[in-house]
């Protein structure tokens, strides 16, 4: 096992979580902050279809242009006064923290990190819509703890 | 030590805009032109971006494509030393197939707006590397492994913590203005934005570690 989450809080507007890591012999590594801000739980990715095609507000395709050049590519482009259609969950998904937590672990093998390193985590300066967010993202990952690889 | 990650915003972006800005003349144009002349074209909701040298024929080149990446690190604590940075990205797909072999240098951009791109943002990209270059070669182009640019000293110190930090990416030759030799050929990869539509969450990220400052404090009694 290298890690494991033990904590998901919220700390000043952004969602922490905790990871112990763990050296190849099951002995304690090191313990890690890991920090994302409450905004996040406010951005949603664009929906597409099962086509993968960009959607509209209004549930339709939207219309693409072809930009030329040497390598010609198909962009979805937005009419006036519409919007995207929005998938209703944060575009932030398990693997994006699991995925950051796997690479600094790997990083730390490869650069070397000193034994039971630990910090306090300290005061953030959120804006108001990671507060407005944070919330959002504690609900959804707020299961990861206990979680190990 | 804490490991903050940072996204650019998606659009319409409220404080931090990632895309493409790049020149595209018809018909194409000598190294000098297309290096040094006004963009033609930008673009700050596409899924992907090309940083890109297309040469058409000797001495002529009809793209060259830069990425421009803004991150709001304003919420990093106030006094913690930046301990480490990485700035990571997906890339779809690549070319490889200009002399000398192409190489991707992370470096700062100062865009006119920090929530939106336009042409003239071409010539805002810096040419001081903030990382070690990372050659096209070693990047893995499968829409779903990151590629790392791991930040040097330099890059480090560019990191805001009451502000916006901006970034870049361009091709090496570009940054360097070091002219392709050969008569053709198109040295390219194709990043997710922010706006990404793969599958999961693949919009790039800068992943900051940091340490608080200790402040000792005496007690007299």
């Amino acid at each position: 096992m290298d890690f494991k989450i033990t904590e998901v809080y919220i700390s000043s507007g952004h969602l922490v979580v905790t990871a112990e890591h763990y050296n190849a012999n099951g002995s304690l590594w090191f313990v890690e902050h890991y920090t994302w801000q409450g905004r996040e739980g406010l951005k949603q990715k664009r929906a597409t279809n099962a086509l993968g095609q960009l959607l509209l507000d209004d549930g339709t395709v939207a219309p693409v242009a072809v930009r030329r050049g040497p390598l010609d590519e198909l962009v979805a482009f937005l009419p006036p006064g519409r919007n995207w259609l929005r998938q209703p969950a944060p575009h932030l998904v398990d693997d994006s923290i699991l995925g950051t937590i796997r690479s600094i672990h790997k990083q730390r093998l490869a650069t070397g990190w000193p034994q039971g390193k630990v910090d306090t985590l300290r005061t953030f300066k959120p804006a108001p819509t990671d507060h407005a967010g944070v919330a959002v993202l504690l609900a959804k990952f707020r299961l990861l703890v206990g979680r190990t690889e | 030590m804490t490991v903050s990650t940072f996204f650019p915003d998606a659009s319409p972006e409220t404080t931090s805009v990632d895309g493409r800005v790049e020149r595209s003349p018809t018909p194409a144009e000598s190294w000098a032109s297309i290096r040094d002349g006004v963009g033609n074209g930008a673009g700050d909701a596409d899924t992907r971006t090309l940083i890109r040298i297309a040469k058409a024929g000797a001495g002529s080149y009809d793209t060259l494509a830069r990425y421009i990446a803004l991150f709001d690190t304003s919420s990093l604590p106030d006094n913690d030393t930046i301990d480490a940075v990485t700035f990571e990205g997906v890339v779809i797909d690549k070319s490889d197939t200009l002399t000398p072999a192409g190489q991707i240098a992370l470096v700062t951009s100062t865009p006119a707006s920090n929530t939106a791109l336009v042409t003239g943002d071409y010539a805002q990209l810096g040419t001081v590397d903030q990382a070690a270059d990372v050659t096209i070669a070693s990047i893995t182009a499968d829409s779903a492994t990151y590629n790392v640019w791991t930040l040097n000293a330099t890059g480090r110190g560019n990191i805001s913590n009451t502000g916006i930090t901006k970034f870049g990416l361009r091709q090496i030759a570009d940054a360097d203005n070091v002219e392709p030799t050969g008569t053709s050929g198109d040295n390219y990869i194709r990043l997710a934005n922010a706006d990404e539509d793969l599958a999961g969450d693949k919009r790039p990220k800068l992943v900051v570690t940091h340490t608080s400052t200790f402040t000792p404090r005496v007690i007299v009694f």
